[in-house]
């Protein structure tokens, strides 16, 4: 904070991200803006929507009679939420909103045979975990292209929304993926749910 | 029917008007061009607002000729195209200067990149 950087407002869209937990991080040095996340990282192909990443918290104000406003506040409650909409609608990404519920299963074209993939919904209650992460672009003072990434250490997928089918509308059936995340406790406090990373310069 | 049994190979794009040297005695004929639009929010598709005018020697043929485009475009689909759609039906018009007559029509082509 302090002397106002122009350079410091951001304008960029950004890739959508999945990996195993535990997943480690894509490298912030050898890993530069644009190229594919090492190890088990897999991009989300096209969205149609913004990407969103929402951290919220509820407070406990503590109040005494002696006084108008709070005297304390403490935080006992806390959530992040990403949301975006998939542009392509295949048996994978509905999965992948849905919590990975079933495996998607392919079969090749062959003689008398369409080729065709098939999943399904329904019945499974246990969520699976993912590690997620967003890029997105900085372009520091320098014009140098260098990422911004946003990382979820823990979280799981919920198909947030119908998939609309229609033919008289200028629009396109989307996937509502909506990502909410779970503590790690593996992470220091005030590091459970997210790290924020910004790339500033290049190496020297 | 196809657009070509009654057009021909007059079909003129990026224009407003037929070229140079046409008469709607030459036949019938249509010309369109990108009127608007813009790209999807990942730049996977192209959403073309395209005007189509139809040119005939009356009023009667120039309808006939949209009906017909009408009918190769609405819910069209190919690999290129995902959809088509009419915005509003054609309007039979007549240009100020040259008194020919022609339907105004205007599509929306959603398309692949």
């Amino acid at each position: 904070m302090g002397t106002p950087v122009v350079a410091n407002i951001i304008k960029s869209g950004a890739w959508l991200y999945s990996a195993p937990v535990g997943e480690a991080n894509p490298d912030e040095t050898s890993v530069i803006y644009g190229a594919a996340w090492a190890g088990n990282w897999e991009r989300v192909g096209f969205t149609k929507a913004p990407l969103t990443a929402l951290y919220d918290s509820e407070e406990f104000d503590v109040e005494v009679e002696e006084e108008l406003a709070p005297v304390k506040r403490w935080r006992i409650k806390e959530t992040g939420v990403w949301e975006t909409i998939l542009a392509e609608l295949t048996a994978e990404y509905l999965q992948l909103a849905a919590s990975n519920q079933d495996t998607v299963s392919e079969t090749a074209a062959a003689g008398g045979q369409k080729a065709y993939e098939e999943t399904g919904l329904g019945g499974e209650v246990v969520l699976t975990e993912k590690k997620w992460g967003i890029e997105g672009l900085f372009l520091n003072a320098n014009g140098d292209e260098e990422p911004i990434r946003i990382f979820m250490h823990k979280g799981t997928g919920r198909l947030n929304g119908p998939l609309e089918f229609s033919q008289k509308t200028t629009d396109y059936v989307g996937t509502n993926l909506q990502i909410k995340a779970l503590t790690d406790t593996t992470q220091s406090a005030g590091q459970k749910l997210w790290m924020f990373q910004r790339v500033t310069a290049e190496s020297v | 029917m196809e657009l070509t049994d009654l057009v021909g190979s007059r079909i003129y794009a990026g224009r407003d008007v037929p070229p140079a040297g046409y008469k709607p005695g030459d036949g019938n004929c249509i010309t369109f061009k990108v009127r608007g639009g813009g790209a999807d929010y990942d730049d996977a598709l192209l959403n073309p607002s395209v005007q189509f005018k139809c040119y005939s020697t009356d009023e009667v043929g120039a309808y006939a000729l949209y009906r017909v485009l009408y009918d190769h475009l609405q819910n069209a689909k190919s690999s290129q195209i995902l959809h088509a759609e009419s915005e509003t039906f054609g309007q039979i018009l007549e240009e100020p200067e040259t008194e020919w007559y022609f339907v105004l029509a205007y599509f929306t082509i959603m398309i692949r990149r």
